[in-house]
């Protein structure tokens, strides 16, 4: 897969005035170059300013509503790289997105909350089955992880 | 038998809901194999082996620059040649130095070929012919490799090297 030359420091972006746009500029960066698992994404500095400026819950609305599974995915893998999203948006985000149709929607949701690294949402992963069974055996292997 | 392994995101691959039965998702095709210069990097394990795919995944996950999990695709060796697929050894960008010479590229590719690469990878996807490792699994191997001298945290990059860092203690 191709790296990508984000970096979290390096790309000073100028404040949207309007929370709408600010997200529009991070889904145009994640239609230009898809997230991969392993290398920074150039939207992550964006999302860090967007987060300080709108807060994370406009954004992970966005997340549910937009048309194409992929984008939504990417977006909450990005989120899911965010240690500051708080406790109660991390479970909505798990929750939200374990309860999608689309296999690449409740992958990323299980990737944000292995991310994050918080065993306070092993309770909804202990829940969770899926009708794909190497999603299940990833759930298990998050939920061994948070429960080390 | 020997193998070609390579990283995927396994759940593009999986069967989408607006494809016909069999059917190969174009994004997993142009998220997954985007080539360059006609050619598809792989890495060449000597046996579909829990060990050698292991290393491969070593290879692969010590070149990234965040500490995250990884899906390996490996594919049969004997089918990459039966399919008259032209490859071409070639140094791996890996900073674990050992295992460069495990890098191949399959090259000369036209659209044809590429959707036979597709294909196979989306029947190693179907037949479950995937490493799945978890992040912490990740983290695990790339600890045991610089314990066992086959890898410096100081060629480690970004968050992955901070991680990897904390795991052995270093600060």
């Amino acid at each position: 897969m191709k790296p990508t030359t984000g970096n979290r420091d390096a790309l000073p972006h100028a404040r949207f005035p309007n929370e709408l746009d600010s997200i529009a500029a991070i889904n145009a960066l994640i239609d230009d170059d898809s997230v991969n698992d392993g290398y920074t994404h150039p939207a992550e500095s964006m999302l860090d300013e967007h987060i300080e400026q709108f807060g994370a819950a406009g954004l992970i609305e966005h997340a549910f509503i937009t048309a194409s599974p992929i984008r939504a995915a990417d977006l909450i893998r990005l989120l899911g790289r965010i240690p500051e999203i708080e406790v109660e948006l991390r479970r909505m985000v798990v929750e939200r997105g374990l309860a999608s149709p689309h296999v690449v929607v409740r992958d990323a949701a299980l990737q944000a909350a292995e991310t994050w690294e918080d065993d306070s949402l092993v309770i909804l992963l202990r829940d969770h089955r899926d009708v794909i069974p190497w999603l299940n055996e990833y759930v298990e292997k998050i939920v061994r992880g948070l429960r080390i | 038998v020997p193998a070609f392994v390579r990283m995927i995101a396994r759940a593009k691959w999986e069967q989408s809901a607006d494809l016909r039965e069999g059917e190969i998702a174009a994004d997993a095709v142009t998220g997954d194999l985007r080539t360059t210069q006609n050619g598809l990097s792989f890495w060449r394990c000597p046996a579909i082996e829990a060990t050698d795919l292991e290393r491969a995944a070593l290879a692969m996950a010590a070149a990234r620059d965040r500490l995250d999990r990884l899906d390996v695709v490996h594919l049969d060796e004997d089918r990459i040649r039966a399919s008259g697929l032209q490859t071409r050894a070639t140094p791996g960008n890996t900073p674990v130095s050992s295992l460069r010479s495990w890098h191949i590229d399959v090259d000369a590719l036209d659209l044809v070929r590429l959707g036979t690469i597709a294909a196979m990878i989306a029947m190693a996807h179907r037949t479950n012919a995937v490493l799945k490792l978890s992040r912490l699994e990740v983290l695990a191997i790339l600890v045991r490799a610089v314990r066992d001298g086959l890898l410096s945290t100081d060629a480690l990059r970004g968050d992955l090297k901070t991680k990897v860092e904390a795991a052995l203690g270093i600060s």
